[in-house]
């Protein structure tokens, strides 16, 4: 999967919201909030392929979570992201 | 290097370079004090300006900002759903549809929703609205548009795209609107639903229009010329110059163009090459222009005359409409002086038949 594109991270005090931009003319009028660690996951895979376990692999190293957790937390935010159409398969 | 007014205070000259990061979307290393927030306010530009602000308040106005085009947006998509099932053909009108021009559309602070139904639609539109659950009828005018309350969103429902009855030029924005609002439109996604907007030349110059309407009556804020400006670059490569020149030429707007043109790039940012019919024009007049959108803010809501306060507490009538009516003629020939093209006498016969003080009040109490 990866991220649709026209999507900008924008960053509003310590909260973390997705905004459309107006070039990609894309289906989305609502904003998005992010937490730091979600945020840390966007940046992280901007422009490139992922899988749930990339994500699990990325809060391993920057948390130091153990694989399992990781890979839990991984699955949601996939699944979160995808419900809020922001990632196409 | 940008233009900076004779006069300009350094919280104004931050706003500006403020603006400008926001519209182009470039970083800014100046952070926003108490004073600039307050002239984002006043300018309803608080989330383009604001947005790397520190401060926990004006974070929250971003925030609340950003939101709020998620419920407006919404609510556009219903009502243009609804009309359409009914066989009405609607144009969203400003607001919503401008924000699309914006690299970052939720950076725009949003108004009202404007749609355009034409005069033969009117009353059946009417109709549909007040059918709708939870919604009010604010006010129904039979001349230009109806107000409606729907879900905490003012709207408004257009017969007409534009009141010029003051500057006597009805006839040409309604012959223009014949041929900009109708037909095979464009069209941009809200929520799903394809809403139809103004045919592009026309929206350039209609905004332009409404936005100089609204500067002679009562006052504009820097999101109008914002607007505008985004309106001109995101259409850059499709706006017809001959067109343009057309339409404002019908509506004697040319000179008053170039006056804003001169502000839009020596001011706000937008490429020379962007800006139709750039051309230099008096420095001073631009930066009388300047000043007065700076005292003005959004719609005129953050200007007063010093003078009025004083006279409103005149307990005797006719003492009170003397005064006000020397006040209003003063400003009234100071306007016409500078902007001779949009200010014919007609609009001063205007201002007596309908009262000195509810004319220069009106558009302040729009909850724009």
């Amino acid at each position: 999967m990866k991220q649709k594109e026209g999507f900008k991270l924008r960053k509003v005090g310590k909260e973390y919201m997705i905004t459309a931009d107006s070039v990609s003319n894309i289906d989305f009028n609502s904003i998005v909030s992010f937490n730091s660690s979600a945020a840390f996951l966007w940046q992280s895979v901007e422009g490139k392929e992922f899988t749930a376990e990339d994500l699990a692999a990325l809060l391993e190293g920057e948390y130091g979570l153990n694989h399992d957790y990781a890979l839990s937390e991984a699955n949601k935010t996939v699944e979160f992201w995808g419900n809020a159409g922001l990632i196409v398969e | 290097m940008y233009g900076v007014l004779t006069n300009m205070t350094l919280s104004q000259q931050k706003y500006l370079e403020l603006l400008r990061c926001g519209l182009w979307d470039s970083e800014c290393d100046i952070v926003p004090d108490r004073d600039v927030a307050r002239i984002a306010v006043q300018q309803s530009t608080t989330a383009l300006v604001l947005k790397d602000s520190e401060d926990e308040d004006c974070l929250q106005e971003v925030k609340r900002v950003m939101w709020s085009h998620g419920k407006l947006n919404a609510v556009i998509a219903e009502l243009v759903g609804m009309l359409d099932s009914c066989g009405i053909k609607s144009v969203l009108l400003k607001g919503q549809g401008c924000a699309t021009n914006y690299p970052e559309p939720m950076l725009r602070n949003c108004g009202d929703i404007d749609l355009y139904v034409g005069e033969e639609s009117f009353e059946r539109a009417c109709e549909v609205l007040t059918s709708m659950d939870g919604m009010s009828v604010d006010d129904y005018d039979c001349f230009h548009h109806s107000q409606f309350h729907y879900k905490d969103v003012k709207i408004e429902l257009h017969r007409k795209c534009l009141d010029l009855s003051v500057e006597g030029r009805q006839e040409a924005i309604d012959a223009l609107a014949a041929e900009g609002l109708t037909g095979d439109l464009p069209t941009i996604n809200l929520m799903g639903c394809r809403v139809r907007v103004p045919e592009v030349n026309f929206n350039a110059v209609y905004v332009f229009a409404h936005m100089v309407h609204h500067f002679i009556s009562g006052g504009i804020g820097f999101r109008q010329v914002c607007d505008w400006i985004m309106l001109l670059h995101a259409n850059r490569d499709v706006i017809d110059k001959c067109a343009l020149e057309r339409m404002l030429a019908t509506l004697r707007l040319r000179k008053t163009w170039e006056l804003f043109g001169y502000i839009a790039v020596n001011y706000l940012g937008l490429p020379k090459d962007e800006m139709p019919f750039y051309c230099s024009i008096s420095k001073r007049k631009a930066e009388m222009t300047l000043e007065k959108i700076f005292t003005d803010g959004n719609f005129g809501y953050a200007n007063e005359h010093p003078a009025l306060k004083r006279i409103r507490k005149c307990p005797l009538f006719i003492v009170r409409k003397s005064l006000t009516m020397g006040l209003y003629t003063v400003e009234f020939f100071r306007k016409r002086r500078m902007y001779r093209e949009l200010v014919p006498l007609a609009g001063l016969l205007d201002m007596y038949s309908v009262g000195f003080s509810s004319t220069f009040s009106k558009h302040k109490r729009e909850d724009k």
